[in-house]
């Protein structure tokens, strides 16, 4: 394992403490907007992508 | 989820709209939240120390002391551990055991036991008594020449509640800098619910000092922050330096708050100084909500008026006839209003309660007032 897998962790970590300012942001209803959905899937593709990195660097 | 030790995850600001004045202004950005997870071990602030927090670089302390003296239109500032922290720096720097200090009425717990710490009496000023609550330049006029006739000798320093924590009253600060000034009396200026919520500029105020608090107004989190900016003819008062130590201040015991509070207030920084630009619409929220409530009956606002501020404290009997009956007493209100997704009036509450409209979104401020309706309609057509 190496840094990448580190800055990885930040990576996701960073991702969704940004999908936790969605639900801040659309409290106390979270009703999305299409923006809102956009946002929400381009953050959970990020998370996604730096796990995958990490689980990639693992095998 | 519950960690080992007992303590839950608080997911308090992701479900609910927290109105609690202690805490709306407070809340973290998610780039200060990214910066405090990165920064939250102990003393990671330390690892390019050069002998004082002051005079650090990396994170960039010095450059954020500069910047946001200028942002406070002061000359200098020190980091401390919040706004109490920051006034008891200045009363220890000008008085000495015995002497006394004026205070406003609405100055807050810890103006007094600051100066208590200090071993000085504190006279307060009158206020104009209800509804408003109101402090004016005569008032401190009063209180000082009044207390200085009895006394025999002049306050040490003049420390002025500029936004008080009670009623939201936004006071003429310049007007009681001038007061004081003309007796010869410096002035600070207690911002804890000011600077970092709306503009403050300490050299169009005429202050000499301001006392800052940023967990409370500067959506700083991570543990306690503050910071005191000073005029240039205090600096060498007030930001002395240690004798055997003489790279450490001597009021902040050389470093004040060492931790990830810090950074996160740095971080908060850009952010914060954009929404004091904003603060227009911040007062308007605030005045929706108060016409609104009014409007409907059953509610009547402490303070000055118009509203200048987010804090609003309201008297309501429409709430208080309904605890009298109701089988939960006064607490009905908080579970009704955390029912519809409200948090942070104190539970119990119901014949006179503030709360804070700060940071809420047009829908957000329109609903808080609607729910505040809807839940006193709900039982008056019963």
């Amino acid at each position: 394992m190496s840094e990448r897998s580190v800055s990885n962790t930040y990576a996701a970590m960073f991702a969704l403490i940004d999908i936790q300012e969605l639900w801040r942001r659309t409290r106390p209803t979270h009703t999305l907007s299409e923006g809102d959905k956009a946002e929400l899937a381009s953050l959970l593709a990020t998370v996604r992508a730096a796990l995958d990195a990490i689980e990639e660097e693992m095998r | 989820m519950t960690f080992s030790c007992g303590v839950s995850e608080r997911m308090v600001e992701e479900l609910y709209l927290n109105i609690n004045p202690l805490q709306t202004a407070g809340k973290t950005h998610a780039e200060t939240r990214k910066a405090i997870f990165s920064w939250i071990d102990g003393y990671a602030v330390c690892d390019a120390c050069k002998g004082s927090l002051r005079t650090m670089d990396k994170p960039p302390i010095r450059a954020f002391l500069a910047d946001v003296s200028a942002f406070l239109g002061m000359e200098d500032a020190m980091l401390t551990n919040g706004a109490r922290e920051a006034k008891f720096a200045v009363i220890h720097s000008l008085t000495e055991p015995g002497d006394w200090i004026v205070a406003d009425g609405n100055a807050h717990y810890s103006t007094l036991v600051a100066a208590e710490r200090n071993r000085v009496d504190v006279v307060r000023t009158a206020t104009a008594g209800a509804p408003t609550y109101e402090v004016t330049p005569e008032h401190f006029a009063e209180a000082l020449d009044t207390a200085e006739d009895a006394r025999g000798t002049p306050p040490a320093l003049a420390i002025v509640t500029h936004v008080d924590g009670s009623y939201g009253n936004v006071v003429d600060a310049a007007g009681i800098a001038k007061v004081c000034h003309d007796r010869g009396v410096p002035v600070l200026l207690n911002t804890a619910y000011s600077t970092g919520r709306m503009p403050v500029s300490g050299k169009e105020l005429g202050v000499d000092f301001i006392a800052c608090s940023a967990h409370k107004s500067w959506a700083t989190g991570g543990g306690n922050a503050g910071i005191l900016a000073l005029s240039g003819a205090y600096r060498d008062r007030v930001l002395r330096y240690s004798v055997d130590n003489p790279v450490k201040p001597l009021e902040t015991l050389g470093c004040s708050t060492r931790g990830s509070a810090v950074v996160a207030l740095i971080a908060a920084f850009p952010y914060v100084r954009e929404r004091v630009s904003h603060w227009d619409r911040e007062v308007a929220h605030a005045q929706m909500i108060v016409k609104m409530l009014e409007d409907a009956g059953g509610f009547f606002i402490l303070g000055t008026r118009p509203k200048r501020h987010d804090l609003i404290a309201m008297e309501t009997p429409a709430y208080d006839e309904i605890a009298k009956t109701h089988k939960k007493r006064g607490y009905f209100l908080a579970k009704d209003l955390k029912a519809c997704g409200i948090v942070g009036i104190k539970p119990g509450r119901t014949k006179q309660f503030k709360f804070s409209s700060f940071g809420l979104t047009d829908d957000q401020a329109r609903y808080l007032a609607e729910t505040f309706i809807d839940i006193k309609d709900r039982y008056d057509t019963r």
